[in-house]
């Protein structure tokens, strides 16, 4: 359905067709809905008559069985009434049923067209547009487009006939009669547009407003951090409270005009039933009216209304629905710069020779970021551009990756022009890697493979039983590409601190041997890094409920969170003499806490290094109140679970305001020793004990090599034990699979877990699993530390001279000696060009910016 | 003599950090409570001999007061063996400066033996600056007290020709 649906839309493109954001409202209720809307319309006649049927029967009631006491007739046009108004109620449902269905497909298609219309819109409409405002132009403002669309053609249709039915049937009762109610309507006609108009106005008012309001508040979210380091609360707040004052003033203008409208009607249709009274009272005196058809008027009056109502709520509907939909469609209406589709026979593999000739840039004002450039680079070829902030180093490459069009001048990519390439071919032949690369949420392949999918051949997806990720590049390219970029450690180190399935025997069988040869090979190399479980010693990073049972529940109910308020465990805690050990605890850590934390505005920055957690420290205030009068047994059992809940969780390496005593630590290590017996009497099999023949569920890889914990996350540790472990796991041929596990680590939203380094290194990975034959690099290692720099430079020089051509924008001048040609840009020139040594013998303005100004 | 072990044993880590952290002119005027939550943040680390704490370019970000063994800050020029700058023994606080802003390395920093660190990253720094806003400017103050003291040490020892050099506390 949405193969076809994406089909449909290429068709469409190709025929070069309207842009989505140029069709009228009326193509949405039509285009692809003929079906529908004729079905539609043939129920429409079928509800108009059952309509009208009624008043008949009304008439003839009254006129016919009552007046003749005719019981038989009056049978007879009883049950004729009940079908027609049963009928009614039925056609009325499918009306609705099929309103909604049109107006939902309708809605569809434009969301995708725009949608699909804005991906593709100039870079420089989004610099100055806000994300929230694209979001509420297509779920808000378009849903009320959706919602006439579906009503365009029925509700009209519907209601016009109904009203031409009742207007002809009371013509044919009584023309004079009929002519003098009707006489109402013509004058509404004209009073209600004029009213309509003005709430148009307050309409399209509103629409901006709304923008606007829609485009400060995402414009404050985004800038929360510089809002609240600044203080800059009341700015914000001022700005925003403008922008919502006016918007309230509009809208109450708009409700009014349009409740206006709807009481001028309501006023208007009500004159109705006065006019039958007077003038057809006064007709059924002289004999020249039958009281029926007198009684068939008053209904009809009543039935007129409907219609008519509905016909002028309809009318506003549209009123509202275009002028929202114009103003939205109007916003997006800019002609994307480059065509997406490529004409697949063009589609090829470019030479990767690069010329620029008196390239210029103007932006819409008229100043010139780029002025008459002009170089050329042989395939293979590296170029370093370097130069003052401004000088236009950034829009250059940019020219060349086709992400702006340029104003004047050629530049030709294997000597084609750029701007006559597709983009996708564009796409294939270059890739870019940006100064703050986007990640985008999802795993590490997916983000990996991003720049990839679109250039691969689409994969079939008529064959059921085909691999969708049958194009997917093998996992060692995958690596080698990982590696090659600096990330590979990183993803390593993703794996091994995920869990495995319960059922993946073979896997636990590996690490199970690994973790022999780890203690054996490196056991004392990294005692210092790494606290290894003993079943005698006390364990530092550790808390205190994992050092009593060492080992993990079966059971959800015994997790290491919900132990404090478990009844079993507590009875197993008073039994061995604990309770009032931990209470002490519990009670000493709330103390220093609140010591520590009580007077801070936001604790919840310090959570990591309290045992108390972000959003218990009121609690903790409360129970250290009560504590003044009580002992902590007589606390209500809330209080006393929250005291418990801190001592169970103390870690002594990390909770280091309060000391691991020599007493308590020996209590632990014999309430340890005692678990496993009660565990056997009370709840048996529900513990599976650490040892190390054993897997442990619910610690990471890691730590089931390890058996133990690390100590410490600082980067010197962590660098020792990725060496060790990954010096393993190639040793014990497992270390595809632990990177594969670690490929699939979710990166977080806009992958905020991880490091700025890992989303740059992501970034640049992901340009070289394309291995595209230029690459362009616009400051592209400035987020990397001095090892992950010098590997990517190492990676430019020994791998990529002469196969790849690099164009990279460089802000650290220590790295562009290895360079072909440097590049000096300054003012949207380039001032200076050579080699690296021609440039600093000839002491310009390149030496100027290495060695500074004598 | 067991006596003392216990009674050592018995003084929380974060006490024994923020009795240090007092000790430094760069924290010493903090508020208390500050120095309390950083006293609880700070971690204690070992390095090896040879390890690398940062190395020229890089962000070092983190400060580090020695607790024992050798620090030396080391300039290692193209292929020269490298030069020993400073030695940073027991009780000696390095790296303000990095606590304060980014700024690359220029030196490289390594562990001469088995030393031990109390350390504290700029973020943690940062975190509870946000919270303190008034230590800024004490911390400013204490890193401009050094760098003054720092180059009125060192015009006495610069021959003639290094005087040229001086002049940091001008900029």
């Amino acid at each position: 359905m949405v193969a076809k649906h994406e089909q449909k839309q290429q068709k469409e493109a190709d025929k070069t067709t309207p842009l989505v954001t140029q069709r009228s409202l009326f193509y949405w209720a039509f285009n692809g809905n003929l079906k529908p809307q004729i079905i539609l319309l043939f129920v429409i006649i079928l509800i108009v008559f059952s309509r009208v049927l009624p008043l008949e029967m009304q008439k003839r009631i009254v006129n016919e069985s009552i007046a003749l006491r005719d019981v038989h007739t009056l049978i007879l046009y009883c049950v004729i009434y009940l079908i027609a108004v049963t009928t009614t109620s039925l056609l009325k449902l499918a009306i609705n049923y099929l309103q909604a269905l049109i107006g939902e497909r309708s809605m569809l298609t434009m969301r995708q067209g725009l949608y699909h219309h804005i991906l593709n819109m100039p870079l420089g409409f989004f610099r100055t547009t806000q994300p929230g405002m694209v979001v509420s132009s297509l779920m808000t403002e378009l849903s009320a487009a959706g919602t006439f669309a579906g009503q365009a053609f029925a509700v009209p249709v519907t209601n016009v006939l109904t009203l031409l039915a009742f207007a002809g049937y009371l013509l044919s009762l009584h023309a004079k009669l009929a002519m003098a109610t009707l006489l109402i309507y013509p004058v509404a006609v004209f009073i209600v547009p004029l009213l309509q108009k003005r709430a148009n106005i307050a309409n399209k008012t509103r629409v901006d407003l709304s923008r606007e309001t829609s485009n400060q508040i995402a414009e404050s979210i985004s800038g929360i951090h510089e809002v609240q380091v600044h203080g800059a609360y009341g700015q914000e707040s001022r700005k925003f409270d403008i922008l919502v004052e006016k918007l309230k003033k509009t809208r109450i203008q708009w409700s009014l005009y349009k409740f206006g409208i709807k009481t001028t009607n309501n006023y208007f249709v009500s004159l109705g039933p006065f006019v039958v009274f007077i003038f057809g009272g006064y007709l059924v005196m002289h004999g020249e009216l039958e009281l029926g058809a007198m009684v068939a008027f008053l209904s009809a009056q009543e039935k007129l209304y409907d219609p008519w109502k509905e016909l002028i709520t309809f009318y506003q509907t549209y009123q509202d629905a275009s002028i929202r939909y114009s103003r939205t469609m109007e916003y997006f209406d800019i002609t994307p710069e480059f065509p997406m589709i490529p004409p697949p026979e063009h589609s090829h593999k470019l030479a990767n020779g690069i010329e620029v000739k008196d390239l210029v840039f103007e932006t819409s004002d008229g100043h010139k970021l780029l002025n008459g450039i002009t170089f050329s680079l042989t395939g293979g070829e590296h170029l370093a551009i370097v130069g003052f902030s401004g000088s236009g180093k950034s829009t250059l490459v940019q020219c060349i990756g086709k992400m702006y069009q340029y104003t004047r001048g050629s530049i030709t990519i294997g000597g084609e022009e750029v701007s006559s390439l597709s983009k996708a071919e564009l796409n294939k032949n270059v890739g870019y890697i940006s100064q703050n690369p986007f990640i985008f949420t999802g795993t590490i392949k997916e983000n990996l493979l991003y720049a990839l999918k679109p250039i691969l051949p689409e994969p079939t997806t008529d064959n059921e039983n085909s691999n969708v990720n049958g194009d997917e590049p093998e996992l060692d390219r995958m690596i080698l590409v990982l590696q090659q970029a600096g990330l590979f450690v990183d993803v390593m180190r993703f794996g091994l601190d995920s869990f495995i399935g319960q059922d993946d025997s073979k896997m636990i069988k590996t690490i199970i041997r690994i973790r022999r040869t780890f203690r054996e090979d490196f056991g004392d190399r990294m005692r210092d890094y790494v606290e290894f479980f003993d079943k005698h010693s006390y364990h530092m990073n550790s808390s205190v409920s994992e050092n009593i049972i060492f080992g993990t529940a079966n059971d959800k109910k015994f997790g290491h969170h919900l132990l404090p308020e478990n009844p079993k465990f507590r009875i197993f805690l008073t039994e061995s003499g604990l309770l009032q050990p931990l209470f002490n605890l519990g009670v000493e850590l709330a103390e220093q806490v609140f010591d520590i934390l009580g007077g801070v505005e936001t604790p919840d920055i310090f959570f990591e290094n309290s045992p108390v957690p972000a959003d218990r420290l009121e609690d903790c205030k409360r129970v250290l109140n009560h504590l003044k009068k009580k002992q902590p047994s007589a606390l209500v059992p809330k209080e006393q679970s929250f005291l418990l809940s801190l001592a169970l969780n103390f870690t002594p390496a990390i909770h280091t305001m309060t000391p691991l005593r020599e007493n308590f630590r020996a209590i632990i290590l014999s309430a340890r020793d005692k678990f496993p017996h009660w565990c056997d009497r009370t709840v048996p099999g529900l513990f599976l004990f650490y040892d190390e023949n054993n897997y442990i569920h619910g610690q990471s890889i890691l730590n089931n090599i390890f058996f133990g914990k690390t100590k410490s996350d600082l980067t010197h540790a962590q660098e020792k034990i990725n060496q060790a472990i990954i010096h393993l796991l190639i040793e014990e041929e497992c270390m595809e699979q632990i990177a594969a596990i670690g490929m699939n680590f979710q990166v977080g939203s806009t992958g905020d877990r991880l490091s700025g380094g890992q989303r740059q290194k992501l970034a640049i990975a992901r340009v070289l699993i394309k291995q595209p034959a230029v690459i362009i690099m616009d400051e592209a290692t400035s987020a990397l530390d001095n090892k992950s720099q010098t590997r990517i430079q190492r990676l430019i020089e020994t791998r990529w001279k002469q196969k790849r051509t690099v164009i990279a924008v460089i802000h650290r001048l220590d790295t562009i000696s290895t360079f072909d040609k440097i590049a000096v840009m300054k003012t949207g020139k380039i001032v200076e060009w050579g080699t690296y040594s021609e440039l600093i013998d000839k002491k310009g303005i390149l030496h100027e910016l290495i060695y500074g100004r004598k | 003599m067991s006596s003392f072990t216990e009674e050592n044993e018995q003084i929380p880590e974060m006490q024994k950090n923020l009795e240090l952290l007092k000790g430094l002119p760069f924290f010493a005027p903090f508020p208390v409570q500050a120095l309390k939550i950083l006293a609880l943040l700070a971690t204690r680390t070992k390095f090896m001999p040879g390890d690398l704490l940062y190395e020229k370019g890089d962000d070092p970000h983190r400060a580090y007061l020695v607790l024992h063994g050798i620090l030396a800050l080391t300039a290692k020029e193209n292929n020269n063996s490298p030069v020993t700058l400073r030695i940073f023994r027991e009780g000696e606080f390095l790296g303000s400066l990095a606590l304060l802003g980014r700024m690359p390395a220029l030196f490289n920093l390594t562990a001469e033996m088995e030393t031990s660190v109390l350390t504290l990253s700029r973020d943690q720094f940062s975190k509870v600056l946000s919270q303190f806003p008034e230590a800024l400017t004490l911390s400013l103050t204490a890193a401009l007290k050094e760098i003054n003291r720092w180059e009125k040490a060192n015009i006495p020892e610069a021959e003639p020709c290094c005087l040229a050099r001086l002049g940091v506390t001008a900029l």
